[in-house]
């Protein structure tokens, strides 16, 4: 508790200070924990039927502005950009389609964009309702994940199924689905730290200015 | 009989051998053609086009690769017909050569195919119904090793087809004795150079 490292403070009005910002600090209000993600460890992957044989590909770049707390839902938030002509699938010919007016044309449409609008509970783990932006294509998604902290070491698995035509993934010849499969399944694998806070109750991300 | 003595009944290849040599022979003329349209479809920038080609290619390789299971555990099973008694030794030891690479090369292709694609993340289906497991993880500077290695082989079985192919002819034509026939399901029993 934080009370305790301030019993020795004097005064009652500097006490109560010490203890606001004690609680602040160790989020004992359930103020979502922001985090730092590992991107040695945390990976965006997708797989794909093609030709009847599934295949694995993932997105090397990608930043992601996470605040989450279970124990407080409703002031959590999870925005995540993909560079999108990071996308690698250990084939240069298909990496090369990939980044072709017919897939994500990263030269028009450089992002990928997640962004969470509310969080639910379910089962042992959460679902956030978002948005997911692929191309000028935005649809809302279900995205189901687990949650655990521990050690200051925040984990997330999570995955949902996508349908890649439904955001104009595949043009021309690559709308049929025969030889390249409609379903994508996505799959988050992130390994974080909680951000140091500051006082700041509601941190800001990081920005870049470019 | 002093005559049928002299001139052995001819002894055929059974049906299965008989059947798994030309179903086998068949499919790998597919696979230069469909070979050749996966490339060609490659070279005039289809890549759906090769993609489709390719997965028949695939599925057809490893066809071949089961055929060439049975087919390797049924000739240990049944030793193949006798030569003829006048066929002079090098022959001898040229068909015992041949015939020992072109059936290494009925594993060794599919496999060095195999290792091609799963190198590639191009992991194989068989017509769509089931996927074989990739034999390694996918890695751009091996897939062009093994993709070397199956078009080196798959020059080294066209030199062998045919020099195959030529001498079952020469020996039904030039020499005129069993050597082709035994592999026909019909043909009658040629007299050979030893009849002469």
């Amino acid at each position: 508790m934080p009370t305790e490292s301030c019993a020795g403070v004097g005064r009652w009005l500097r006490r109560l200070a010490c203890i606001v910002s004690g609680a602040l600090t160790a989020g004992a209000f359930g103020d979502p924990v922001c985090w730092e993600i590992d991107p040695a460890v945390s990976a965006i992957r997708f797989a794909a039927v093609q030709a009847g044989a599934r295949f694995e590909g993932r997105f090397e770049r990608f930043a992601a502005d996470v605040c989450f707390s279970p124990d407080d839902l409703a002031a959590s938030r999870a925005r995540v950009t993909v560079d999108v002509a990071s996308v690698a699938t250990d084939n240069a010919d298909r990496d090369q389609t990939l980044q072709t007016a017919d897939w994500f044309e990263p030269a028009r449409f450089p992002q990928a964009v997640f962004v969470a609008k509310s969080f639910t509970r379910a089962g042992a783990g959460f679902v956030a309702d978002a948005e997911l932006t692929l191309r000028d294509v935005t649809l809302p998604i279900r995205f189901v994940f687990a949650h655990s902290e521990r050690d200051g070491v925040i984990t997330l698995k999570g995955r949902v199924a996508l349908e890649r035509l439904a955001f104009g993934l595949g043009r021309g010849e690559w709308t049929d689905v025969e030889w390249v499969g409609n379903a994508v399944d996505v799959e988050v694998d992130v390994t974080a730290r909680a951000r140091p806070l500051s006082v700041s109750a509601s941190p800001k991300p990081q920005q870049v200015d470019d | 009989m002093a005559l049928a003595s002299a001139a052995p009944a001819l002894v055929r290849y059974g049906g299965v051998a008989q059947t798994l040599h030309w179903l086998i022979a068949g499919l790998i003329v597919v696979q230069f053609v469909l070979a050749n349209l996966a490339e060609a479809a490659q070279d005039a920038g289809s890549l759906l086009g090769a993609l489709t080609w390719f997965a028949r290619h695939k599925s057809v390789g490893m066809t071949i690769l089961m055929l060439a299971c049975i087919r390797l555990a049924w000739r240990l099973a049944h030793p193949a017909p006798p030569l003829p008694a006048a066929m002079p030794a090098w022959e001898r030891v040229a068909a015992r050569i041949s015939h020992v690479l072109l059936y290494a090369l009925l594993f060794a292709m599919p496999i060095s195919g195999w290792l091609m694609s799963s190198s590639a993340n191009f992991p194989v289906s068989w017509f769509g119904l089931f996927t074989w497991p990739d034999l390694v993880a996918a890695d751009a500077g091996r897939k062009e090793l093994f993709e070397t290695v199956h078009e080196g082989q798959s020059k080294g079985l066209f030199a062998l087809a045919v020099l195959h192919v030529a001498a079952a002819l020469k020996h039904h034509i030039h020499d005129r004795d069993d050597v082709f026939v035994r592999m026909l399901p019909f043909g009658r029993q040629r007299g050979g150079r030893g009849a002469h």
